[in-house]
């Protein structure tokens, strides 16, 4: 194994890695300022590691080396959650000032957890897969509960730990039987063995270790039984990280899981894409309907999250090595939903001002002091639901043509009639801003932070950008390759 | 050999062994009173006798084993009885198991006939020394908790944490060894640092060896790490409410944590049971000479012993008007006797050379002498210093254990591991 | 003959504890079943010819993490009242979804009889310095992971718990 193509490939991370471990020491060292720093090095790195992996898809290196698989798909990923990471370090600066809250810590954590993002997605054994999921929830437990004085802070926080604990039991444990049975680890040595497996004795306890990893990852992207941890863990968490659990987390929770189910769970029978079935229709049905019914904005967005993961699990039941039009719909959706969930928590860190209540009263009015602010949210509310021209209709509009062909229709109707629904609390929202009066003392203060304009903005120009022009991104994904 | 012997060979060095470790502690007792009454200018126990013998004050020890195993064992109506009763066990139970993978020599062979002075020869040896001390927490924190008293729960919960951010410093101590040594088996680190002085650890790692030692200090409770029981502030700490052989079982296990610690030191950092400039085969090779030297200077020093106290009673004769005068008398004349004996019995067997079976005897015995000498040694500075330092401040001690010693371990690994790449290999 | 003798005696220590840690009222004496199950653990892992880790095992979980847990358990001062046993929603969900578990696992063993394959023990298996080697070699990229890990768990317990950052 050639090291030094290894850490030029990871380079991108070690960078973020040492840039986490800078914040620290800095954070020991620095009495004041320490805060702008510890931002502006996390977002220099985010960004560093966004163009180093941008030059790596150009590059397009194809390699497996120290249990990693680096190719286009990689290298997408680790764009998806820089990109991500980068708006939740934006969001976060204004967010942290406001609270007194700005420690290095912080970031560190942050940075912490995207690194183990990236080995989670470009890890092609399930150790390092393991491992990687760990990194990026441990440090997310911590984050989730960094409004430490807040009850509901805590609540998220213990919350959140004790069910990721428990779906690493899961996941442990399904490794194991997996390993116990195959005596390998590799993903791609246990896709070449799966046939054998399959056929011999010890079938019943390796599908048994793949419904445990399945329900493990489960657990990690909230899909429906699995998914009570989830509007507590967002509602306490504070708002930025909400974002990150919603966008970084979860995109990368869906790239291991291609990886992992197009050889494990998908190839093993018939039985298994009905489970995978099950979960996808159960989790947009309750998710979108459950939403309905929150008043608080982070509540109403987890619900959305859950109800999204939803749809991008239409892909799951018919996905194999031959359908690359249902990984690159499953991606192509995760970049949008990237874009406008982080818009959306955006202007929800901004409407909560120095308060924590995220209730809907809260945008009352604001079509008439930041009309462009109420102009965005209404474009991410629009996509999220999916109407044209946003790059939302086109996730969903690639997503389900995708998993039309390939015959689960019936998935399909159902992911639509709950979208459907869905429109109904997203256009909520948009009706309380334009057409509701401020309330007294909400909205008082004057003008968005500068961070948070870039983020709103950035997000703003790629969901008008891409959805008018859908097929420059599509092109992205599908030269990616599977 | 077949399995029946093997089982018996096995329990006689158990029951060998620990007899030996625990016989120690009485000793080691009466080592620590006189030796603070020493430090302190006093004369120290002197009062207890049979029949007018006092052996300097050993009696003492006696006595008080005597008092602990007849009285009776009190306990509160707060007291959780089950943990209450197995926490002195632990504690001793750990200390006396830790023993087993002592190697005391090295092996004894004649002919055919291997005998190993160690319970059990442990691939990982050093692990499980430090395994087995690791769960000696238990008996302080279940002690304090089931006691259910303030000053109790107070003195477990500042021993765990004290035991519990020294192993760390004890540990990176031990891993600078393992890097030099290249095992954990402690036959191999001790035949991996020889007869000559100079290549033992102490003098290769010396800040591994002052880490190790610290943290013993801090592993056995001792000053100036007795937090747990500081009388000033917790009465008697986690042991408040012990009475009787329960709280001996405590008291002994100190002592036999003392000796297992002095043991590993002696093993890891001074050479174990080598004597210094004398190898194993230079032992073998001449073991009639070094027969004959020894017997010289124990016949001397007999004689000159045997005098000593002779004297001492001739001069102070009717000193006590009783039978204590005679205490001398009655240890100087056979000490005489034995010199002569010796001196005489010289010019009989002086020539005679020995058989193959009688040298590496000797050899085996002459190591093991060495061997309990310096853990002796080391005994004696655990007993000097509880009599020198004062106690640490319990912020003074967190802020040693962690931030002094466990960078200091760190920096001796990377040492260790400079060493090892650059000078050895 | 005799490691089967102590296979038996361990599995079935391990799991006679593994079961009061879980029926036991108070937490005090869960954490210290827990602790003897992991001991015997650390006993059949010695069994399957790897001493380092069974050692590890005692060192680290027994000696270290535990006592952390019941570090934190004898400070939480436990009301009598609170070590009643009492019917949250929480337990039964455990309690079914664990139940389920074993249904599963009885179903399939009693469907399919077949035993997990004994691992592979050639001579160096478990030996320390193969076990070394292979953690910087083969293993690297997930050793230091799992460092990362530690980092990061670290780092969220300070933050946690400290009481000013």
């Amino acid at each position: 194994m050639n090291w030094f193509q290894f850490l030029g490939l990871t380079l991108p991370w070690l960078i973020v890695l040492g840039a986490s471990l800078t914040v620290l020491f800095l954070g020991t060292l620095m009495k004041r300022g320490a805060h702008a720093v510890s931002m502006a090095i996390s977002l220099l790195s985010l960004v560093a590691a966004l163009f180093l992996s941008w030059q790596h898809w150009v590059a397009d290196v194809t390699v497996s080396m120290g249990m990693m698989s680096f190719g286009r798909m990689t290298f997408l990923g680790w764009m998806v959650i820089a990109i991500a990471s980068i708006f939740t370090v934006l969001l976060s600066h204004d967010y942290l000032a406001r609270r007194k809250l700005g420690h290095p810590e912080y970031y560190s954590l942050i940075l912490l957890s995207t690194v183990g993002m990236a080995s989670l997605i470009a890890g092609s054994h399930l150790m390092l897969i393991f491992l990687g999921i760990e990194v990026m929830s441990i440090a997310v437990y911590a984050l989730a509960g960094f409004l430490r004085h807040r009850l509901s802070g805590n609540e998220a926080a213990l919350k959140y730990f004790l069910t990721g604990a428990f779906a690493s039991a899961f996941l442990l444990l399904g490794i194991a039987f997996i390993f116990g049975t195959t005596k390998t680890m590799d993903l791609t040595v246990l896709a070449e063995q799966l046939p054998t497996v399959l056929s011999g004795d010890m079938a019943s306890w390796f599908l048994f270790g793949v419904a445990m990893v399945l329900i493990g990852f489960a657990f990690k992207i909230a899909a429906v039984p699995f998914h009570a941890w989830a509007p507590d863990a967002y509602d306490g968490a504070p708002t930025p990280i909400t974002q990150f659990m919603a966008t970084a987390v979860k995109a990368a929770a869906f790239f291991a899981l291609l990886r992992v189910a197009s050889p494990l769970v998908v190839a093993v029978g018939p039985g298994w894409a009905k489970t995978l079935w099950l979960l996808s229709a159960a989790t947009m049905i309750i998710g979108n309907l459950a939403a309905l019914m929150q008043d608080n904005l982070k509540r109403m967005l987890a619900y959305s999250s859950i109800a999204h993961a939803g749809y991008a699990l239409v892909a799951f039941p018919t996905l194999s090595t031959q359908t690359p039009e249902l990984v690159h719909g499953v991606i192509f959706y995760l970049i949008a939903y990237t874009f406008m969930t982080a818009g959306s928590f955006a202007i929800v860190a901004f409407a909560q001002g120095q308060g924590e209540s995220a209730d809907v009263s809260h945008v009352a009015g604001l079509a008439k002091r930041h009309p462009w602010m109420a102009a965005s949210f209404t474009i991410f509310l629009l996509s999220l639901t999916g109407f044209p021209p946003t790059l939302g209709f086109f996730g969903k509009y690639f997503l389900f043509s995708g998993a039309i062909k390939n015959g689960s229709i019936g998935l399909v109707v159902l992911a639509l009639l709950s979208s459907a629904v869905s429109a109904y609390y997203y256009l909520r929202p948009i009706v309380v801003m334009y057409f509701h009066e401020s309330r007294e003392g909400v909205l008082e203060r004057t003008s968005p932070a500068t961070s948070l304009v870039a983020v709103v903005t950035i997000a703003f120009l790629a969901i008008l950008y891409f959805g008018i022009f859908p097929s420059d991104l599509l092109a992205i994904v599908q030269r990616s390759g599977m | 050999m077949d399995f029946g012997t093997d089982i018996l060979i096995a329990l006689g060095k158990v029951v060998l062994i620990v007899v030996m470790v625990l016989n120690l502690i009485p000793l080691l007792i009466w080592m620590e009173r006189k030796g603070a009454a020493y430090i302190q200018d006093r004369r120290g126990p002197n009062r207890c006798h049979i029949l007018g013998i006092r052996l300097g004050g050993i009696i003492h020890s006696l006595a008080d084993a005597v008092k602990l195993v007849t009285k009776g064992s009190t306990s509160t109506s707060a007291t959780f009885h089950p943990l209450f009763v197995i926490a002195p066990m632990i504690s001793l139970f750990v200390a006396c198991v830790t023993v087993a993978v002592i190697p005391f020599t090295e092996p004894l062979v004649i002919g055919d006939f291997t005998f190993q002075f160690q319970i059990a020869d442990l691939s990982a040896g050093l692990l499980y020394v430090i395994a087995l001390s690791s769960l000696s927490v238990y008996a302080i924190l279940l002690a304090g908790w089931s006691s259910g008293g303030k000053f109790s729960l107070l003195g477990a919960l500042r021993g765990s944490s004290q035991m519990i951010s020294y192993e760390l410093a004890m540990g990176l101590a031990i891993v600078a060894i393992f890097l030099v040594s290249g095992s954990f088996r402690l036959n191999d680190i001790v035949a991996e640092q020889g007869a000559i002085p100079w290549h033992w650890n102490a003098v290769r790692l010396p800040l591994s060896f002052i880490l190790l030692f610290t943290a013993m200090f801090a592993e056995t409770n001792r000053l100036p790490f007795d937090l747990p029981e500081g009388e000033s502030e917790l009465s008697a700490g986690y042991h408040t409410e012990y009475s009787a052989m329960r709280f001996g079982a405590f008291f002994m296990a100190e002592y036999a944590h003392l000796v297992v610690g002095s043991l590993i030191v002696t093993l890891l950092f001074f050479g174990g049971w080598h004597i210094p400039f004398l190898s194993s085969a230079t032992l073998h090779a001449h073991a009639s000479d070094v027969l004959r030297i020894l017997w010289i200077i124990g016949g001397i020093k007999a004689l000159l012993l045997g005098a000593f106290l002779v004297r001492h009673f001739v001069r102070r004769k009717g000193y006590w008007g009783d039978l204590r005068d005679y205490e001398f008398l009655v240890f100087g004349v056979p000490l005489l006797l034995v010199g002569l004996a010796l001196a005489v019995g010289f010019f009989v067997v002086g020539p005679v050379v020995l058989p193959e079976w009688a040298s590496r005897l000797l050899v085996f015995l002459l190591q093991l002498g060495v061997m309990l000498a310096k853990t002796l040694f080391f005994v004696w500075v655990f007993i000097w210093v509880r009599w020198t330092l004062p106690r640490f401040r319990y912020d003074q001690l967190m802020r040693l254990g962690w931030k002094v010693m466990i960078p200091l371990g760190l920096v001796n690994i990377f040492i260790a591991g400079m060493m090892t790449m650059y000078l050895e290999r | 003959m005799l490691e089967t003798i102590l296979f038996y005696l361990f599995a079935a220590t391990s799991v006679t504890t593994a079961l009061l840690v879980i029926s036991r009222v108070n937490p005090l004496m869960s954490a210290l079943w827990l602790v003897v199950c992991l001991a015997s653990s650390a006993g059949l892992f010695a069994l399957l010819s790897a001493p380092f880790l069974a050692i590890i095992q005692i060192l680290v979980y027994a000696g270290a993490v535990m006592v952390l847990f019941l570090f934190v358990i004898m400070l939480i001062d436990i009301s009598k009242e609170a070590l009643k046993p009492r019917v949250v929603r929480f337990a039964k969900v455990v309690a079914v979804s664990i139940t389920g578990y074993f249904t599963v696992i009885v179903c399939i063993v009693l469907w399919r009889p077949s035993f997990l394959p004994a691992p592979l023990a050639d001579a160096a298996y478990g030996d320390v310095k193969v076990l070394g080697k292979m953690l910087l070699t083969d293993y690297a990229v997930p050793f230091e992971l799992a460092s990362l890990l530690l980092l990061a768990a670290m780092i969220g317990a300070v933050v946690m718990g400290k009481k000013k950052l």
